[in-house]
Parts: structure tokens; C-alpha cells; sequence
């Protein structure tokens, strides 16, 4: 196990639950105007202003190559940041937040993909819970990806 | 405690070795003037006081023997030489060695220091000196430092308003008493009569004995806050430790009592040795009276927060601005347009702060020639003009690594060798002139030699080998000297052989243009090369034009723009090659709706801004201008970096975001597109 976490984050992407590690979320936001940057990877939508600061935008969506996106009332822009360097904030798009949850107690088992889940391909484990599977996306190699 | 003491004394003297070096390059121009050689003495002094006292003994004991060759060159019983000047050069890096790993551990870097404070002694011993001599003034100063307790009579007179600043003159005197054992006699003769009397006036000088181990320096500082209404008189006494004296307290109950301040010479005649120099003192006294606090010393991340805060200011402020006209309510608008002017005024107040001048790395500079120069055999002169430009300090930390590479690049490879310019017809001597100046809002920095210069049509050859151009691309002499910034144009040892140029240029353009510059480059064969960087004065605030493209908002730095056009006086040439022709005269543009990709292009409204790119003029195609703006940069962070045509975002009055446009690095992208293209 890469990371220690303690509590989760959940959210659906195309009808899938993920999770993030909850220390590393800074903000949820509803998912508002974006001022497009061109010249960039398909997935980057552009940057908002967050408090006064430029906050890149990457649809977690687009990234795991689902089909048919469309922006809901529920569409929320999660703003995560895996260290505490200025700089480092970046906001995720994805269909909308379910809830915040304690892991003490809960197994978490490896993932198991087929492979459909586009450029997130590194995953902490999966837990069951409430007759889903929730998987916890590897958010350091999340924001590598979009770096590089 | 004593660590933070530590780190200021380092910082303290890295800006005393910049004297020292500074002081040196003067010397060695005019070796007789005895200022400087005061200057370079003085620096030397502080140096190893400070680092006795901070515990920095190895740097102490080596600048005390450095100190001792300039105490002789002070008294005239030594000539400086190139020698002697290139020992302290030395001698100089030396010491920032010392000051940063502290005091030597390893026994071979002893051996090293013990070798070199040989050849200074052996220095100090040349010229008809005899070594009793040089043996004299070793012993003298020692004994002035181990035995640390020293004497002084400081005589206090506060004017009679002193008290009305707050000062409580007694506070000065505690903190005397805390430097060591201090006697004091009050003079309180002046104090009048109850009638006359006003509580708020002083009439009492004091007289202090004080016997500490601090320097003269430590005891003014004591006084710092009130040099301007006091007179201070510190002399050095040239006695033993004397406070246990008893003849001494007999002698100051009964000035005391008469009310007679104490000279000197009283105090001096309890102990024998007399030796004095009244001229010394009186000098120390100058000193202090002129010594005004007109600096301090602020951690530069202090600076960093301010500039942040204040952008951030500026942003708030504009949104307040837009909600007061929203508002209408008369007092909200005059109450923002005060705030606006407030927060202008500090705005560039701030920015002020956090411009340093040039001149602080120039000494780097200096020495780099002048090593490099003798170490190749060359002999050259570097001239300095504009020393005092001063730069976004952030500006100047990026700089100084691209400047050190192509200063380095003129002495290895732009000056010849003595023999080779006589045969050139030049004087043997070369010249690398560093010039700084402003122009509008940038700020240019070159760097002239009258080497051998590079040949186009080499780099021409050289770039179409490299494959970075097509063979049958016509280019101007110009765009010639731009491949060398090509990344991959060049290695080392092909190109030096012939010019000598582009060794790592790629990287020397790639620095300059983090901090918006722009580097070119300029040379004519045999009579040698100019290579000139133009610089914003600031990172963070620029002018810009606001435009509307397709559904975003962009900025054009003002700074860039020529002129703009409706576009009805622009007729479009055909839409193959992307020219413009305006005013009878034909212009490159670019579409910027097709090269940021947006989706829908509506052809409808049109403006045509045209922007300087180098020498020329190349128009930018947009959907409206929407108007000027004082904007606040911000990087768009790392996510987003390989965004090479925006070169960060401004938040805007309203809180939207609108991208920065990057002029030279769109229009080069573009350029060296077609280029590739061709091929």
C-alpha cells in the first residue's frame, strides 16, 4: 500500500464510484464557467479562478474516455493537490460527489480492471461497500499523467 | 539564538567581500590611492572581528594575516603589485569558502590555509620590508584581539528636547552596563532652579568608564536611535582593565562632586602605558556622527509576500471598482476611487522595493573576465556602462546565469589572442563592454566584444546540416543569427573551432525567455559580435491590450503592439501565405481563432493588431479589441507549462480569467513552423 488514508472522498464517474484520498482534496466546487486554454491535451478544459489563484481544470471524464459527457446540476469540480507546494492545485471534473466515509475496518482489496478506464490506470485498491465497489484512484501518477 | 546571529553575520560579510572585491578591481587601476586601499583595509576589519566573534576562527585568524600585507601597503612600507592583487584575489575566495563551511575540519584544507598564509606572509615580507617589521604589526594586532577586554570613555550629551521622542537616556545606559562592567558619572549642574523647571526638558549629560570585550562598533550601536539628539563621544582608552581601580573610583566621586567631566589623559594616567592616538579617535568620532540608517536588511521572501499581496490588491480593487459603478451609490465610487489611488501608490511602491540594481552582480562579471582572461592568456578590458539599472530582483537572479554563459563566450571565444589582433590590425588589448539601459518599458543589457565575430553564412551552412532548415529558405541576416538559439544547432567543439558561438545558446534563450526577454544576436566578421538581451522591468504587472478571440479574452502586452487596424482598411492578400497589406505596405499575420485551434470560426467583426516581433512587424488577426488594461501576470502553473504561446493569466475586475499572449515566443512557434514546412 502506497498511501495511508484514513478516510475517502467518493464520486461517480460514468456510474463507477471512485475515491481520493480526503487529505488531498482542498475543495469541491460546482461545476461553473472555464476559460479555455488552447493548445492543450483534450482532457485540460482550461483554468478557473479559485481565491485569486489560476487552478488548471481536468475533466476526469474525458480522461477515462467516456462517451456522451454531459454537464448536470450534479457535475462538480473536485480540487485536489498531492503536496503542499503553491502551484500544485489542480481541479477534477467528474459526474458528481457522493459522500466522505471512514476506511478503519474496511477491506481494501486490489483492483481489478479490464482496462477501460483511459489514462487512470494506477489505482490504491478497491473497497465494497454498500453493494458497490469503490475504487481509489492513485492520485500521484493522476497528476504526473497530466504534468507530462 | 547565536545561529540567526550566524547567518546575518554571513550575509553581512558576503556584502563585505563584495566591497572588498569591488575595491580591489579599483586598485588595481589606480594602485597608489589611498582611499581605496583604507576601503579594502576597513573591510578586512570587519571581516575578522566578525568572525572571531562568531566563532569563526579559521576565517579570522586567515583575514587577520590578509590584513596585516594592507596595514603595511596603509602605512606606506609596502607598494601594491599585481601580485599582491592577485593574492587577494585569491585570498578573497578563500574566505567565502571559510564563510560557508565554517571552520576547517579536514587536515589537508588546514595544510591548504596554513600553505596559503605562508605566501602571504611571504607577501608581506617582499619590497625591503624587513620581517621585524611586519613582525611588529602581527604582534600589535594580536594582542588588540585575544585580549578581548578593551576601555572606553563614552560621553553622553542628549539635547535638552530628547525626552519628548520617548528616549529614556537611562535605557542607554543599562544597556552599557550590560556590556561589561561600566562606571558612570552623571553631570547634573545644568538641571535649574523647580521655577524654571520643565519636566519635559533635559538638562543631565552622563560620562561612562566602560571595560567590555564588545567592539566600537557594538557601543554605537547602542546609540543608533539616538545619534540625532545626542552627542556621542567614544574614545578608546589605552589602558588595562581598570574598573577594579580604586584610584579610579576615588577620581570620578570627586568629579562628581565638582562636577568636571573626565578626559581621557586623567583616566590614561592610572595605568602607564600610554600610547594614543588622538588623531584615530577623532576620526571614530566622525564616523559617527555621519553613520544614518538609510538601508535595512529585509528577507527577500518578505519582499516576494508583499508583491503578491499588493497583486492581489490590485485584483480585489478592480472588482470593488466595478461594483461601485454597478452600485451607483455616489459614496461606494468615491470611496473606491480612493482606494484605487491608494492601492496604485502602493503598488508601486512595492515594486520599487523589490528592484535591486545591476551593479550587484556585475562583480561576478568583473571577476570572471578577469580570471578567465588570465588563465587563456588574453589580455581585456571589461567596461561597465549603467551599473546602476536596477531589475525585478527576480529578473535579476534569472539573469545572472544566461549573462555569466555568454560573458564567458566573448573571452574564451570572442577575443583573439594578443598576437592574433596585432596581426588583425587591433590593438592587442580586447574590449568586452557590458551596457545597460532603458528603453520604454524594458530594460536592454548587451555585451560587446570586438572579437572575431561570427560569419551568417556559416550558421546558415551549419543550420541546413543540422537539418533546422530547408536549403532553399531565403532568410535575413537576422533571422541568420537566430538559429544559433536553436536548440540542437550546435555542440561545442565544431562550432568553437570556427566561431566559437552557440555553445548551449538554446539554453541562454530558453532562461531569458522564462522571464519574458528576448536575446539577439549581432556580429560582424573580424570586427566582433554583440549579443543583446532585452528585459521587462517587472514579472509580475504589465500594460496590456484587452482582445476578444472566438469565446476568450486574451491580453497583448502594450509593450509589443504597433498599431491597431479596422478591418476595413486592411485588405487581405491571398489566404495561402497569410499577408496582410496595409498602408501600401505588406505584413505577415497570423489568425490567432486558427491557431488556438477554436472550434467555431465566425467570420464577423475583425480587428488587425500589428505587433513588433524583432525587426519586424507581423499583424495578429482577433475578433475585437476590447480595450487597455493594467493587468497582474500570474503563471498558469505546472499543469499547464507546455502551453508555449500564453505566458500566463490575469484575473479580471469581474473575476473572469483572460491569457496572457506571448508575442514573440506565438510568433517564433509560427515562424519556425513554416519553416519546417518548406522542407
Amino acid at each position: 500500500m502506497k498511501d495511508q488514508f484514513t478516510s475517502l472522498i467518493s464520486f461517480y464517474v460514468n456510474k463507477e464510484v471512485f475515491a481520493f484520498d480526503t487529505l488531498k482534496v482542498r475543495n469541491i466546487l460546482e461545476f461553473g464557467k472555464i476559460t479555455w486554454v488552447p493548445n492543450v491535451k483534450d482532457y485540460l478544459l482550461g483554468v478557473i479562478n479559485l481565491h485569486g489563484n489560476i487552478i488548471p481544470i481536468a475533466d476526469l471524464r474525458v480522461m477515462m474516455q467516456m462517451e456522451n459527457i454531459e454537464n448536470t446540476n450534479d457535475t462538480a469540480v473536485i480540487v485536489v493537490s498531492n503536496d503542499d507546494k503553491a502551484g500544485s492545485l489542480i481541479g477534477i471534473v467528474v459526474d458528481s460527489v457522493n459522500e466522505v466515509f471512514d476506511t478503519e475496518g474496511l477491506e481494501v482489496q486490489e483492483s481489478v480492471f479490464n482496462g477501460n478506464t483511459g489514462v487512470i490506470s494506477s489505482f490504491l485498491g478497491s473497497i465494497h461497500r454498500n453493494e458497490e465497489f469503490v475504487h481509489i484512484i492513485d492520485l500521484d501518477e493522476t497528476v504526473k499523467e497530466i504534468e507530462n | 539564538m547565536i545561529d540567526k546571529f550566524k547567518d546575518k553575520f554571513v550575509e553581512e560579510s558576503l556584502d563585505n567581500i563584495n566591497d572588498l572585491e569591488e575595491a580591489l578591481f579599483l586598485l588595481e587601476k589606480d594602485m597608489k590611492n589611498s582611499e581605496i586601499i583604507e576601503r579594502i583595509f576597513r573591510a578586512m576589519h570587519s571581516l575578522k572581528g566578525g568572525g572571531a566573534m562568531f566563532g569563526f576562527n579559521h576565517l579570522s585568524e586567515f583575514t587577520h594575516h590578509l590584513e596585516t600585507v594592507f596595514d603595511l601597503v596603509r602605512n606606506n612600507k609596502l607598494n601594491v603589485d599585481n601580485d599582491i592583487i592577485s593574492l587577494t584575489f585569491e585570498a578573497i575566495d578563500q574566505i567565502k569558502h571559510l564563510l560557508q563551511i565554517g571552520d576547517l575540519t579536514e587536515a589537508g584544507d588546514i595544510a591548504h590555509q596554513q600553505a596559503f598564509i605562508k605566501r602571504i606572509e611571504a607577501a608581506s615580507n617582499l619590497d625591503g620590508t624587513s620581517p621585524k617589521d611586519t613582525q611588529d604589526s602581527t604582534s600589535e594586532t594580536q594582542v588588540t584581539k585575544d585580549d578581548g577586554s578593551k576601555n572606553f570613555l563614552i560621553h553622553i550629551k542628549p539635547n535638552s528636547d530628547i525626552l519628548r521622542n520617548g528616549t529614556n537616556p537611562f535605557y542607554l545606559l543599562d544597556d552599557l552596563h550590560a556590556m561589561g562592567t561600566a562606571k558612570v558619572l552623571a553631570f547634573t549642574k545644568d538641571v535649574p532652579d523647580l521655577v524654571q523647571f520643565q519636566p519635559i526638558s533635559n538638562y543631565c549629560n552622563w560620562q561612562v568608564i566602560l571595560n567590555t570585550t564588545e567592539s566600537v562598533n557594538e557601543i554605537k550601536d547602542v546609540f543608533i536611535f539616538v545619534e540625532d539628539e545626542c552627542e556621542i563621544d567614544i574614545q578608546q582608552l589605552n589602558v588595562g582593565n581598570i574598573s577594579q581601580s580604586t584610584a579610579l573610583d576615588k577620581a570620578i566621586e570627586l568629579a562628581n562632586t565638582e562636577q568636571k567631566p573626565l578626559t581621557k589623559e586623567q583616566i590614561e594616567a592610572f595605568d602607564g602605558n600610554k600610547e594614543g592616538e588622538e588623531k584615530k579617535d577623532t576620526k571614530r568620532r566622525v564616523q559617527l556622527k555621519e553613520h544614518k540608517i538609510s538601508s535595512i536588511r529585509v528577507n527577500s521572501n518578505k519582499i516576494d509576500d508583499l508583491v503578491n499581496l499588493v497583486s492581489e490588491l490590485v485584483t480585489i480593487q478592480a472588482q470593488l471598482n466595478l461594483y461601485a459603478e454597478k452600485d451607483g451609490n455616489n459614496d461606494i465610487v468615491s470611496l473606491a476611487e480612493n482606494i484605487q489611488k491608494l492601492s496604485r501608490q502602493l503598488r508601486d511602491n512595492a515594486f520599487e522595493i523589490s528592484l535591486i540594481p545591476l551593479q550587484s552582480e556585475l562583480m561576478r562579471f568583473q571577476r570572471l573576465v578577469r580570471d578567465l582572461s588570465k588563465e587563456l592568456d588574453k589580455e581585456i578590458d571589461f567596461v561597465i556602462e549603467g551599473g546602476d539599472i536596477e531589475l525585478d530582483k527576480n529578473i535579476i537572479e534569472h539573469l545572472t546565469d544566461p549573462l555569466l554563459h555568454i560573458i564567458r563566450n566573448s573571452v574564451d571565444h570572442g577575443i583573439e589572442m594578443p598576437d592574433e589582433r596585432i596581426k588583425d590590425g587591433k590593438s592587442p588589448k580586447g574590449t568586452i563592454i557590458f551596457k545597460a539601459f532603458y528603453s520604454g518599458a524594458s530594460v536592454i543589457v548587451q555585451v560587446i566584444d570586438d572579437g572575431k565575430g561570427i560569419d551568417p553564412e556559416f550558421i546558415k551552412s551549419k543550420a541546413i546540416s543540422k537539418g533546422l532548415i530547408a536549403e532553399n529558405v531565403e532568410l535575413s541576416r537576422k533571422e541568420i543569427f537566430d538559429l544559433v538559439f536553436l536548440s540542437g544547432f550546435s555542440t561545442k567543439d565544431q562550432v568553437s573551432d570556427v566561431s566559437g558561438r552557440g555553445v548551449g545558446m538554446d539554453v541562454v534563450k530558453k532562461k531569458i525567455g522564462e522571464i519574458r526577454g528576448e536575446v539577439s544576436l549581432d556580429s560582424e566578421v573580424g570586427k566582433g559580435t554583440t549579443l543583446t538581451l532585452e528585459l521587462p522591468l517587472t514579472l509580475s504587472i504589465i500594460d496590456g491590450l484587452l482582445v476578444k478571440v472566438t469565446n476568450n479574452q486574451y491580453v497583448i502586452p502594450i509593450a509589443n503592439i504597433e498599431k491597431i487596424h479596422a478591418i476595413s482598411d486592411v485588405k487581405f492578400g491571398s489566404s495561402f501565405n497569410h499577408v496582410v497589406t496595409i498602408d501600401e505596405a505588406q505584413y505577415p499575420y497570423i489568425d490567432l481563432r486558427e491557431t488556438f485551434g477554436a472550434e467555431a470560426i465566425q467570420k464577423g467583426t475583425e480587428q488587425l493588431i500589428l505587433v513588433k516581433f524583432e525587426t519586424k512587424k507581423v499583424g495578429l488577426l482577433v475578433d475585437q479589441v476590447i480595450g487597455e488594461y493594467q493587468t497582474v501576470v500570474k503563471p498558469l502553473g505546472r499543469f499547464l507549462k507546455k502551453q508555449e504561446n500564453i505566458s500566463g493569466a490575469s484575473i479580471m475586475g469581474d473575476g473572469t480569467i483572460s491569457l496572457v499572449i506571448d508575442t514573440n515566443r506565438l510568433i517564433h512557434n509560427n515562424a519556425m513552423k513554416k519553416y519546417r514546412t518548406k522542407k
